[in-house]
């Protein structure tokens, strides 16, 4: 009897595995879009940039004005990984490790998720410029919509599921 | 498994967790609920579905029987069926029995299910009335164990899981589904510990941990008195149990008539002389309800305020000495442990205006504010009081809850102090890491302080205007306020929403004399930066995260604007974030945790391996 009520347990979990890795996609291509969409958009208290650094810009033949944004180096590195279990469904987006890009500037090799580090915390030469804060929101902002029946914009999941949730909450 | 987020040296990572949200989702809940106050530091390195299994028999007490050989458990069930059979019950009749004590000992059914199984019992017994049902739910727990204590223990435990499930409040409905996730839940057992002896080690760690609970709660007979006298609300009833109760404890008639008052007040009746008349409760049935439910509060609320009441009127030194060993022999007589009536006392000093309150006065008058040494003496105070508390109710989760706070609040002082800057713990995140226990002892604890402190107010969170729910009190909104800023919120555990003023907030807010001097305060543009710094250092969140999930929803029947953690002793999404290749935090959210439960519950729950007419 144990025996088959432990397949029972584990053909639910291939239920579940079946139904959410799907989703778990979903949720990293948007939460990889929501860091990507606000590199060269000011954000809430960010300091705007030198007027070196609009010169500069301006001389590369990009807009004055789009911190953390030129040649798209540092939104094209951006990517997400996936993993469905019986047990978790996980969902990372980022940068990953050893991230070695061009830099935007200079053309010196960089470690693109040191620099972003950087831009997030900030240096002694380089105001803060936090991506986090706004992506965990966005977050936020995407599972309430997902799970009030409301999907975000590019982000779908069946209907019935997210009707009955909705009418529980 | 390893988390994907090793990859990662920047970025964000949702994680929910499937296990605590989809299997067994009811059935767990309660049982975690029954057990109220599991280990936290044994939790960690298991499966958290073990985990909650585990709770599950050890709320039965069931633990070495069903882990050594599941299968013959199972037929014991039904071997209890065939010989209620054999003395003549009906098929159904015995199958309700068993399953009746079976959901008992399994801590899965509310006060109201309970009285509900009883009385069919009552009918097939032809016993009616509350004490036939108790006794018959006694009998029917004995023929299942075959042991009187056992059962005893069983039933004493049915009723503290019942005065928690009356504050949890659990859908009915969902009883038939609750049943069938025990059935799933007996055969993922089965696959994860297949092994008799790593069951035995492992129950044993939790038992040895909860050895010193069960014993610790010095007055046994309380729990079961005050869960009678909820269940029954009846007074002559609850008289009975305590005279049950003074014959375990072996009580000489002459100490009961002394005993009788303290252990009925403990019990959440006021009204003593209505006990003696024979009356029930009538217009006390309220303070008696939330009482029973919640023996610490009464200590708490009535208890103290009273003694303190009359402290304070004591002017000489011997008075008041003479007052304390009357108080001491009072706790002494209702069987309270030295701890506890330590405790009692040096809490029952300070609500009279002992040195914290005076202290603190001087704080607020502006003599002699030297802020990290401020915050640290009157810290050390409340850690003392919490190590006393935590010890004397036996809460060893609190206890390394408040070790870790120590050491936290130590370098986020420190920190904030060097840096001029502000900071706070926001949340009452502090349960996710000490339980149910924690959560009791520090909202009991901040009401007595805060009484001294400050009778309430002010609070870090609400000045600074950043704390907003589960993932805006880590940042706050940088471009909110950035002319006012105050300083750094931080929610270091991560955990609840909508209840943020917490004593330690309030305790470090006041201290800091917050808002008052701008060269103290740090901009909420670099508030990010001091927060991971600090939290780097801290080395607590990650260490403690699984022992937060795992410890989570013992808090929900408490936080009951927080649907709940659901079931499975976690809240099953976190949001971590990474710097530089480490996780610096982590928020929880109850709220998507519920959702995503509720999204996967179109899921059938159950299949033709649920064994008819099993309960």
């Amino acid at each position: 009897m144990a025996d088959l009520q432990a397949e029972a347990f584990f053909k639910r979990g291939k239920q579940i595995i079946d139904r959410l890795g799907p989703v778990a996609e979903q949720m990293g291509e948007a939460i990889t879009s929501s860091f990507q969409t606000k590199l060269g958009e000011y954000q809430p208290g960010w300091v705007g940039l030198s007027q070196t650094t609009r010169q500069d810009r301006v001389q590369e033949g990009y807009p004055a004005d789009g911190p953390l944004l030129r040649s798209g180096v540092l939104r094209d590195s951006f990517t997400h990984e996936e993993s469905v279990t019986t047990e978790t469904v996980e969902v990372t987006s980022g940068i990953k490790n050893n991230t070695i890009r061009e830099h935007p500037y200079d053309s010196r090799p960089i470690d693109i998720g040191q620099m972003m580090v950087w831009h997030e915390t900030g240096t002694s030469t380089i105001p803060p410029r936090p991506l986090v804060p706004f992506v965990v929101q966005d977050i936020d902002n995407m599972l309430h919509k997902l799970y009030s029946g409301k999907p975000p914009e590019g982000f779908s999941v069946g209907s019935s599921h997210t009707a009955e949730v909705a009418s529980d909450y | 498994m390893a988390s994907n987020s090793e990859n990662f040296v920047y970025g964000v990572t949702v994680k929910a967790d499937v296990a605590a949200a989809t299997v067994g989702l009811r059935g767990v809940q309660n049982a975690l609920l029954g057990i109220g106050r599991a280990s936290t530091g044994a939790l960690t390195g298991f499966g958290k579905m073990a985990i909650s299994l585990m709770s599950i028999y050890m709320a039965g007490r069931m633990a070495f029987r069903v882990f050594e050989d599941l299968t013959r458990q199972m037929g014991l069930l039904q071997t209890q069926i065939n010989r209620l059979q054999g003395m003549g019950f009906g098929a159904k009749g015995s199958q309700a029995l068993v399953g009746s004590a079976f959901n008992s000992a399994a801590g899965i059914m509310t006060p109201a299910q309970l009285l509900n199984q009883s009385a069919a019992i009552s009918r097939l017994t032809g016993n009616t009335g509350v004490v036939g049902r108790t006794q018959t739910q006694t009998t029917a727990l004995m023929n299942l164990y075959g042991d009187r204590g056992m059962a005893m223990g069983v039933e004493s435990e049915i009723l503290k899981a019942s005065r928690r499930f009356a504050i949890a409040q659990p859908d009915v409905q969902h009883m038939g589904a609750e049943q069938k996730a025990m059935q799933l839940e007996f055969g993922n057992l089965a696959k994860i510990f297949n092994n008799p002896q790593d069951f035995r080690q492992f129950v044993e760690a939790i038992l040895g941990f909860n050895a010193t609970l069960k014993e610790n709660i010095s007055n046994k007979g309380l729990d079961k008195l005050a869960g009678i006298s909820f269940l029954t609300g009846d007074s002559q009833q609850a008289a009975s149990a305590i005279e049950d109760v003074f014959q375990k404890l072996q009580v000489t008639p002459k100490r009961q008539f002394a005993l009788m008052g303290p252990m009925l007040q403990l019990a959440g009746v006021r009204d003593i002389k209505s006990i003696a008349a024979g009356q029930p409760f009538g217009a006390d049935n309220k303070t008696l309800t939330q009482y029973a439910k919640d023996p610490t509060a009464f200590i708490m609320d009535v208890l103290l305020p009273k003694f303190a009441g009359q402290y304070k009127t004591l002017k000489t030194p011997q008075a008041r000495k003479l007052f304390d060993t009357s108080v001491m022999a009072t706790l002494g007589r209702a069987k309270f442990s030295p701890d506890t009536q330590g405790f009692i006392r040096d809490m029952m000093h300070l609500m009279a205006g002992g040195q914290l309150g005076t202290e603190y006065a001087a704080v607020k008058a502006g003599k002699a504010f030297k802020p990290q040494e401020t915050v640290f003496t009157a810290f050390a105070k409340l850690v003392t009081a919490f190590h006393k508390l935590a010890s004397a109710l036996a809460f060893p989760g609190l206890i390394k809850g408040v070790d870790a706070l120590t050491g936290l609040v130590n370098k986020l002082a420190n920190f904030t102090h060097n840096n001029k800057a502000v900071a706070g713990i926001g949340g009452y995140g502090v349960t996710a890491v000490t339980g149910v226990g924690g959560y009791l002892a520090i909202r009991k604890l901040w009401n007595m302080v805060g009484k001294v402190l400050s009778g309430g107010g002010s609070n870090l969170s609400k000045a600074a205007g950043t704390i907003k729910d589960d993932f805006g009190n880590l940042w706050g909104d940088p471009g909110a306020d950035i002319k006012g800023a105050k300083g750094v919120v931080t929610d270091i555990f991560g955990s609840s929403r909508g209840v943020p003023n917490t004593w330690l907030t309030r305790l470090i807010s006041k201290t800091f004399k917050f808002g008052e001097s701008a060269n103290q305060m740090v901009a909420l543009n670099t508030a990010f930066n001091l927060w991971s710094k600090a939290v780097q250092n801290s080395n607590f969140i990650t260490n403690k995260k699984s022992a937060q999930d795992a410890a989570f929803a013992k808090a929900h029947p408490l936080l009951n604007d927080i649907w709940p953690m659901t079931g499975a002793g976690q809240a099953p999404i976190n949001v971590t974030v990474i710097l530089n290749g480490t996780v610096v935090g982590n928020a929880v959210s109850s709220v998507i945790a519920k959702k995503i439960i509720n999204s996967t519950s179109h899921l059938p729950l159950h299949s033709s391996a649920i064994t008819p007419g099993m309960p």
